[in-house]
């Protein structure tokens, strides 16, 4: 059960990081179909801004994830 | 033949999928495989379209349309066109000793290891000014023009390496190159973008249509811009600040 709970906490912040990727990417999308300096900026703020945001979201995801279940796998054990 | 916007865009397209696909499917990310499919769809085809989109950016942004696309840039524009050899920036335009198309670029970027990426620093805060702040009456470089923007591309050169004028004084050439007398303000080339004498400036008018200014530079905004010149030039600056050479006073590269 508590395994199950872990599994949906990881799915849950690997689906908000994909949302936020999603974003981000749309974001530069649309900065790179207009040239001018505010999609320039729209860019940094936007598009580099939420991808990285969502990059470290789901590293710490992967990580506690992973640390969580192997602690709770040796607990078991 | 795949342009590398195109691919860019294709490769957008492909993230967006595989993300999509993970929010709608999460249960994905149970499975090894499907962690990969993640690492994949949020990492590393993220991060690495954010590099190709920064360098695609930093390559638009060395157009000559887009450095114009601030209203204030548009004077530094016309003054490309100014039909008169004295004008250096006019000159080296006119005759494609420059690429047409980053105009603006070749010879306001520093060319140092990051001279570009310092070039569009500076350029963000410019747009600061553009958009939030107050755009100065008479804007300056940030620092005396260098030697080394100039001697990029003449160094060596014919021409330039044997000017008689180069050669006339012993140690000119030399203290020419260590940057120690500068090319324009030492009196020698002191022409470039003199904005203030537009209004009483003719203009090269190009007889290939693909030579004329286009886009925000056309002949009709120029008459406009022009009469705007001429009535700042008549009736004073549109602004009553007074030093134009003060400190605080932003600065352009």
């Amino acid at each position: 059960m508590k395994m199950n709970t872990q599994l949906n906490i990881l799915e849950r912040r690997i689906r908000i990081a994909a949302l936020m990727v999603v974003i981000g990417l749309a974001g530069t999308l649309a900065s790179l179909l207009i040239f001018h300096p505010l999609s320039f900026v729209g860019f940094i703020l936007v598009g580099i801004m939420l991808i990285l945001i969502a990059n470290f979201y789901f590293l710490l995801a992967l990580i506690r994830g992973t640390g969580r279940h192997r602690t709770e796998q040796a607990m078991a054990a | 033949m795949i342009t590398p916007l195109e691919a860019l865009i294709g490769l957008i397209i492909i993230t967006v999928v595989i993300d999509l696909y993970i929010v709608f499917r999460p249960a994905v990310g149970r499975g090894a495989g499907g962690r990969l499919l993640a690492f994949i769809g949020i990492f590393l085809l993220p991060v690495l379209i954010c590099s190709m989109a920064l360098g695609t950016h930093m390559e638009e942004s060395k157009r000559t349309d887009f450095c114009l696309s601030c209203h204030m840039m548009k004077t530094h524009g016309m003054s490309l066109y100014v039909d008169d050899k004295e004008y250096i920036p006019a000159v080296h335009f006119q005759n494609h000793r420059i690429p047409k198309d980053q105009a603006c670029f070749t010879c306001h970027t520093t060319y140092t290891l990051y001279g570009d990426y310092a070039a569009k620093l500076r350029g963000l805060k410019h747009l600061y000014y553009q958009y939030i702040g107050t755009i100065p009456d008479t804007i300056h470089l940030y620092e005396p023009f260098s030697n080394r923007e100039c001697l990029h591309c003449h160094e060596g050169a014919r021409s330039f390496e044997e000017k008689s004028i180069h050669l006339s004084t012993p140690g000119l050439m030399d203290s020419i190159k260590r940057d120690q007398m500068s090319c324009l303000s030492s009196g020698c080339h002191d022409v470039a973008h003199d904005i203030k004498s537009l209004p009483t400036a003719s203009f090269w008018k190009p007889a290939d249509p693909r030579y004329r200014p286009d886009g925000r530079l056309d002949t009709s905004l120029m008459t406009v811009e022009l009469s705007k010149v001429r009535l700042d030039h008549q009736f004073g600056p549109r602004k009553s600040s007074a030093a134009t050479s003060d400190q605080s006073t932003p600065r352009a590269n």
